[in-house]
């Protein structure tokens, strides 16, 4: 017979904390092992490097570099991402450790703590790479603040998109390239946006931006409520 | 049964009447405008297909019946060969009118993510042994995309009209023409028909298929 | 021009009669499959 309120916390904060839980936890032992990083951040560098290698010798007039270069950047981007975001739940399923996941934590805490992993990565990924990427290839930025508003938001929206495919995807057998194909068409639109949000932030004159970054903004917002609402599903089984 | 031999002469008669009733639209060169007889049906279904499929899947997270699958991934099949149908008629189509065989113009393009989709969604499928899972997981992956299609609609041609700078493809009104609006309609019927006769017949496939596999236990 | 066009018209007419005689021919299978079990 249960009377009034339990002893612990109320059941958002459990929730959060949860969650928080399991985003230190993956920290720490991705800080030990540092595989995905690894993973993301060789492929960016390498691309990088081919990139600018290639092209950093030709002349090209401004106002093709901002198209030209939002594209490459993002190309960067989103690769290496691909190459990384899987390693949430492939871990979890290589150390056999689903099963205790399942049992400590409540499936929309568990998708939380995992994006909030994944978004840890895209940021020091963005963090590393967008300054690098800007100063190699001299990208010229008229509007600096709704450039770096475009790269955060659509980063966060690349995590939001891709947690809940790297749940489905770690029991597969052919794990990395089916991660990339399935992610791809649902990353296409944030893409595109974030593409014209960085190509119009780097123009001088004309809109600068901020359209994108609200729909990227939109993009994350209903990608995060979907995967909230699908994960349980497919989590418990 | 009846239907599906009427369906046959139909066809048949809309083959015929494309190319010798109605008059080849202005505006396009020579007789290229009669492949949007073929092309637009074509596209229709492939998206009505994808609405199908979603729907299914959205029926089976909820219900969980066998059924339900089955007429997902059945939509999901038939989407994606008129997918691959509209892509090609689109392609010569555009050969034709605008001399080069992609231009990624908004339709090109919408219609390109929809054919990931589907490839996607098939990979996904083929990859997940245990049929619960598969059934599951592909159907969930089916609503995260849809989830994606109003932000398609949104940005595509955003994008498309800044990068080539052309004309799009305008969907050539053939209510211009009452021959042509007579003979696209008819089209329209008949590759309507077409694919619910093949929508059954593959639902009715796996369902066989099904029975025999667990007959076979 | 025209002469073309009666070509292309018998080359729709002949796969479209391929198309329609192949889901025939696979209706009757499985109807027969059907009432086999």
């Amino acid at each position: 017979m249960k009377r009034g309120r339990s002893i612990t916390q109320t059941e958002s904060s459990t929730y959060l904390n949860e969650a928080l839980a399991i985003w230190v936890r993956d920290l720490r032992s991705e800080f030990r092992t540092r595989y995905a990083v690894n993973a993301i951040i060789m492929f960016a560098v390498t691309t990088l490097v081919a990139v600018s290698f290639s092209i950093g010798s030709f002349r090209i007039a401004d106002d093709e570099k901002s198209f030209l270069y939002a594209v490459l950047l993002w190309i960067i981007l989103v690769f290496s991402a691909l190459s990384g975001l899987s390693r949430s739940f492939v871990k979890e399923q290589e150390a056999g450790t689903i099963d205790t996941l399942k049992l400590s934590a409540r499936p929309q805490a568990v998708f939380l703590g995992k994006l909030f992993f994944n978004l840890t990565l895209l940021a020091s990924l963005e963090l590393i790479i967008v300054p690098v990427f800007v100063l190699l290839m001299r990208y010229p930025i008229a509007h600096p603040v709704p450039f770096v508003a475009n790269v955060v938001i659509a980063g966060l929206g690349l995590g939001a998109g891709t947690t809940i495919v790297a749940a489905m995807i770690a029991q597969a057998s052919t794990r990395g390239a089916l991660f990339s194909a399935l992610s791809f068409p649902l990353l296409l639109p944030l893409m595109i946006m974030a593409i014209k949000g960085c190509e119009q932030a780097s123009v001088r004159l004309g809109p600068v931006g901020w359209a994108e970054v609200r729909m990227a903004f939109a993009y994350l917002v209903i990608m995060v409520i979907v995967s909230l609402f699908l994960f349980p599903l497919i989590w418990e089984e | 049964m009846i239907y599906k031999i009427l369906l046959a002469l139909w066809m048949a008669l809309i083959i015929v009447a494309s190319f010798f009733y109605s008059e080849a639209a202005g505006g396009f060169p020579g007789e290229t405008s009669r492949i949007l007889f073929f092309h637009v049906p074509q596209a229709w279904i492939a998206t009505l297909s994808f609405l199908l499929s979603m729907i299914g899947s959205a029926i089976y997270l909820k219900k969980r019946t066998v059924d339900a699958d089955h007429f997902a991934l059945s939509a999901a099949e038939l989407g994606f060969l008129f997918c691959v149908l509209a892509t090609v008629t689109g392609s010569i189509f555009a050969k034709a009118t605008w001399g080069s065989f992609w231009n990624w113009d908004p339709r090109e393009t919408s219609i390109v993510i929809l054919l990931m989709i589907y490839g996607a969604y098939f990979a996904l499928r083929s990859a997940l042994a245990d049929p619960d899972k598969k059934r599951l997981f592909s159907a969930a992956y089916s609503i995260l995309a849809f989830a994606t299609v109003p932000f398609l609609v949104f940005v595509v041609p955003r994008i498309t009209t800044s990068l080539h700078p052309e004309d799009t493809m305008n969907p050539a009104s053939p209510g211009m023409d009452p021959r042509t609006l007579k003979v696209f309609l008819g089209s329209l019927l008949a590759y309507t028909t077409l694919f619910v006769w093949m929508l059954r017949l593959k639902i009715r496939l796996l369902r066989v298929e099904d029975k025999r596999d667990r007959e076979d236990l | 021009m025209k002469a073309g066009l009666g070509f292309v018209m018998a080359v729709n007419l002949i796969i479209w009669c391929g198309i329609a005689f192949y889901l025939f021919v696979l209706d009757r299978k499985i109807s027969k499959l059907e009432k086999d079990r």
